[in-house]
C-alpha cells in the first residue's frame, strides 16, 4: 500500500470510528480534528473538514458549557482546545466570526489556572501542562480581539515563563520536551513586552543572557526531532497493519492505540518521520511539534 | 441515457439475517437480471468482524460494507449522527451523485443518515415499512398507543422510536408499505400525504431443488429420525414471544400426550427464548428438533420435508416465511389477524382465532393442528390454492417493479 492509500485507508478508519474518541483534549478528539482538515486539503476532500467542524463545534459546545456552569472548576482542556482552535484558524481551515467571544470565555478559565499555580507546586511532570498553557497564551495575545483582557494574559503569560525558566530541566528525561520548551521560550522572548513584565517578578530575568544566548539554546535544548534519525514507518509494510490490528482488537476506553494511530496518521501526512510509542506524554509533545512546526 | 442507481441501505444486524435481510435478497436478485438498466449498490453499515471499509463489484451489483465503531461489542441499534455522517462522507468517497440515484433505507434506525441524504443530495428517498412498531412496542394494544403516541409530553424509548420511523416517512418520497393494514397506519397515524404511500407486498422467486439437494434432505430425514409415516410440522422464524412459539410448542405437547404418534415438529430459527423452551420440552424432545438458524438455502430442504407450517405469528408485514410456504406447496396455518388478510380460512390456509385480549385461542390452535394432522385431502387442496395466489400476486419481479416505479 502507497502513502497515499494509506491515507485515504486511516481517513476512512478514523472516520467511522470517530466516536471511540472519547476525550476532547489534545489526547483525544484534537489530533483526530487536525488529521481530517489536513487530510481534507491535501486530497480536496471538503466534507471531512464540514465533518471536523461540526465535531469541533460540539466540543466547544460540551466544554464551554462546563466552563459557564462552574467557573471555579479547573478545566485543563480549555487550554488545549482553545490553543488548536487558534491554530487551525491560523492555518486557514475554517474562519469565524466567534472567536474572540469563545476565547474571551476560555480566557477566564485559563487565567484562573494560571493564577492557581506557585513554583512551590510546580513539578517538573507540570511540564507539559505548562507549555500548553503557555502556548494558548501566545497565540492569544497575537489573535486578540477587543474582548481580550491584554494586562491579565501577559501577566499570565509572565508567570508560566518565569515558572518555565526557573524550573530545573536538568530533570528532564524525555528529550521531547525540549524541543517544546525552546519553541515556546523563543516565542516568548520575542515579545518583549512579556519580558519586561517578567524581569519583575524573576530574578533569573535579570540576566536576559541566559535565555537570549543563541549558543545556550542550541546546545543545550536541542530539538531531538530535528536532528535524530528515526525510522521512518510509515513506509514500513509491517508496521501499519500491525497499527490497525492492534486498533481495532483494543477494547472501547483503550487510548492509547487510538493515539497512537491518529499520531501515524497525522505524520503520514507529512509523509515524515514517526516515532513508535506508547507514552501519551511524548505522544501529546509530538503532536504539538508537529502542529508547531508544519505548514 | 443514464442508468437508473439505486443505493439500498440496511444495518447488519438481526433484521438482516431473517426477513429485511430476504427482501434485500429478493431485490438484488431482481437487479442483477437488469444489467442493461440499473446498477444497484448495497450499502451494508455496522458490519462486525471487517476493520476496513469494503467495496466489491459484480456486473451491475457493489457491495459497500461499512464497520462498526471499533469496541462496540453488540449489534448497532440505532445509527448516530456522527456514525451517520461518517456513512454519508464514505459514500460519497465512492460515489458522486446525480438526481437519477434511488436511495431505499429499510430500517427506522436510519432516521440521521436519511436527512443527510435528502440535505445533500437530489436523489429519490424510498423507505419500507418492515414491521408495524406501534403492534410490537404495544402488544396491538391499539388505544394505548394512541394515548401515548398523542401526547406530546411522552418520552420513552418505543414511542420515541415510533417518532423516528414517522419522521423517515416525512423525509422519504415514497413511502412503502407491505400490508394494507400497514399503509392505513402511515395515513391516518402518521399522517403521511396518501400520494406518496403505496402498498407492495414481498415477492419471492421460486427456488428450485437440485439432486444435491434432494441428498441433503434425505441426510436430515436420517439424522432426526424421519419415517414415510410421520406427519412433519414446522416452524419457521426468530424464537420471539410475538411469533406465538411458545403456545405452539404447549400445543404440540398436548397433541403428543393426546397419543398422536407419527407426528413431529421441526423449529427452524433462533432466539432469545430458545434455551428456555429447549428445557423445558425436554421429555418430548424426540418430538420437537430444534434446527437452530439456517442460511436461505438450507432453510428451503426444511420446507420439502415438511407437511405443514405452522405460523402462529402476531406480528409480521407481507410474512416471507408465509411466501416460502406458498411458494413450497406448504400448507400453512396462520392467525384470524389482519397480517394473514390476503389468506382465506379453509382455501389457502386455516386461521387460529384470537381472543378478546387478541391472544391465540388455545382450543381454536389444537382444533387447526389436528384438522392438518388428520386431513390430507385438505393439506393439498390448501396447498394448492396458496401456490396459485403466490403466482399471481407475489413474485419477486412484481415486487422490484413497483417498488422502483417513479
Amino acid at each position: 500500500m502507497n502513502l497515499e492509500a494509506k491515507a485515504h485507508y486511516l481517513a476512512r478508519f478514523l472516520l467511522i470510528n470517530t466516536e471511540t474518541v472519547q476525550d476532547n483534549g489534545i489526547k483525544g478528539k484534537i489530533p483526530l480534528l487536525y488529521f481530517f482538515f489536513k487530510y481534507s486539503r491535501i486530497y480536496s476532500k471538503e466534507l471531512y473538514t464540514e465533518f471536523a467542524f461540526e465535531i469541533l463545534e460540539d466540543i466547544l459546545i460540551t466544554e464551554l458549557h462546563t466552563i459557564e456552569n462552574d467557573i471555579e472548576k479547573n478545566n485543563p482542556k480549555i487550554a488545549e482546545i482553545g490553543w488548536a482552535l487558534m491554530q487551525f484558524i491560523e492555518k486557514g481551515y475554517f474562519e469565524s466570526d466567534d472567536l474572540d467571544n469563545i476565547l474571551a470565555i476560555m480566557d477566564k478559565s485559563v487565567f484562573r489556572e494560571v493564577k492557581m499555580l506557585n513554583k512551590q507546586d510546580v513539578l517538573i511532570n507540570h511540564l507539559p501542562q505548562l507549555i500548553v498553557l503557555g502556548l494558548y497564551l501566545v497565540l492569544r495575545l497575537r489573535v486578540a480581539g477587543s474582548e481580550m483582557k491584554q494586562v491579565e494574559a501577559k501577566a499570565s503569560l509572565s508567570k508560566i515563563f518565569v515558572l518555565l525558566i526557573e524550573m530545573d530541566l536538568a530533570l528532564v528525561k524525555d528529550a521531547g520536551l525540549f524541543g517544546l520548551y525552546r519553541s515556546f521560550i523563543k516565542s516568548v522572548i520575542s515579545d518583549k513586552a512579556v519580558v519586561k513584565f517578567s524581569k519583575t517578578e524573576a530574578k533569573s530575568l535579570n540576566d536576559l543572557n541566559i535565555v537570549n544566548n543563541e549558543g545556550f539554546m542550541a546546545n543545550d535544548h536541542k530539538n531531538p526531532l530535528e536532528e535524530q534519525k528515526f525510522d521512518d514507518i510509515t513506509t514500513n509494510d509491517l508496521f501499519f497493519p500491525n497499527l490497525i490490528e492492534e486498533t481495532t482488537q483494543a477494547n472501547q476506553g483503550e487510548k492509547k492505540y487510538f493515539q497512537n494511530l491518529m499520531m501515524y496518521a497525522i505524520r503520514l501526512l507529512n509523509q515524515g518521520l514517526e516515532i513508535k510509542t506508547n507514552s501519551n506524554e511524548f505522544y501529546m509533545l509530538t503532536f504539538l511539534q508537529d502542529m508547531v512546526n508544519h505548514e | 441515457m443514464k442508468r437508473k442507481r439505486i443505493f439500498i441501505v440496511n444495518q447488519a444486524d438481526d433484521s438482516h439475517k431473517y426477513g429485511v435481510g430476504k427482501y434485500i435478497n429478493e431485490i438484488i436478485d431482481q437487479a442483477s437480471s437488469k444489467s442493461n438498466e440499473l446498477e444497484l449498490v448495497y450499502v451494508l453499515v455496522g458490519v462486525s468482524d471487517i476493520s476496513a471499509v469494503q467495496h466489491d463489484k459484480v456486473e451491475n451489483i457493489a457491495y459497500l460494507k461499512i464497520p462498526k465503531p471499533c469496541g462496540y461489542q453488540k449489534n448497532i441499534r440505532s445509527l448516530s449522527y456522527v456514525y451517520s455522517k461518517a456513512v454519508f462522507i464514505l459514500l460519497h468517497d465512492f460515489y458522486e451523485f446525480s438526481e437519477t440515484d434511488i436511495f431505499h433505507f429499510n430500517s427506522n434506525m436510519q432516521y440521521f443518515l436519511i436527512a443527510l441524504i435528502k440535505e445533500h443530495t437530489r436523489a429519490f428517498l424510498i423507505y419500507t415499512v418492515h414491521v408495524s412498531l406501534w403492534k410490537v412496542h404495544y402488544n396491538n394494544n391499539y388505544s394505548k398507543f394512541i394515548e401515548d403516541f398523542t401526547n406530546s409530553e411522552k418520552d420513552s424509548f418505543h414511542i420515541n422510536n415510533i417518532r423516528a420511523e414517522m419522521k423517515n416517512c416525512e423525509l422519504s418520497n415514497k413511502v412503502i408499505c407491505l400490508s394494507e393494514s400497514m399503509k392505513k397506519d402511515m395515513l391516518k397515524v402518521y399522517k403521511i400525504p396518501s400520494e406518496k404511500v403505496f402498498e407492495v407486498p414481498n415477492g419471492i422467486k421460486q427456488q428450485k431443488f437440485t439432486d444435491e439437494d434432494f441428498r441433503n434432505i434425505e441426510t436430515i430425514k436420517k439424522d432426526v429420525l424421519i419415517t414415510e409415516k410421520d406427519v412433519i410440522f414446522l416452524y419457521v422464524g426468530r424464537l420471539t414471544p410475538q411469533k406465538g412459539i411458545a403456545q405452539l410448542l404447549s400445543t404440540f405437547k398436548d397433541i403428543v400426550e393426546k397419543g398422536y404418534e407419527n407426528v413431529k415438529l421441526l423449529i427452524v430459527g433462533d432466539g432469545a427464548m430458545k434455551a428456555s423452551l429447549v428445557k423445558k420440552y425436554e421429555s418430548i424432545k424426540k418430538r420437537i428438533i430444534f434446527a437452530g438458524y439456517l442460511p436461505a438455502n438450507s432453510v428451503k430442504l426444511y420446507y420439502k420435508l415438511a407437511d405443514a407450517l405452522i405460523f402462529p405469528s402476531l406480528n409480521e408485514q407481507s410474512s416471507y416465511v408465509m411466501l416460502e410456504a406458498m411458494s413450497f406447496k406448504v400448507p400453512m396455518i396462520v392467525t384470524n389477524t389482519d397480517i394473514f388478510e390476503m389468506l382465506e380460512h379453509n382455501n389457502s390456509c386455516l386461521k387460529i382465532s384470537l381472543n378478546k385480549q387478541k391472544e391465540l385461542n388455545p382450543f381454536s390452535f389444537k382444533k387447526q393442528l389436528l384438522t392438518m394432522l388428520k386431513n390430507d385431502k385438505l393439506r393439498n387442496e390448501i396447498a394448492k390454492n396458496a401456490y396459485r395466489l403466490y403466482s399471481q400476486k407475489y413474485s419477486a419481479k412484481v415486487m422490484f417493479d413497483s417498488t422502483y416505479q417513479t
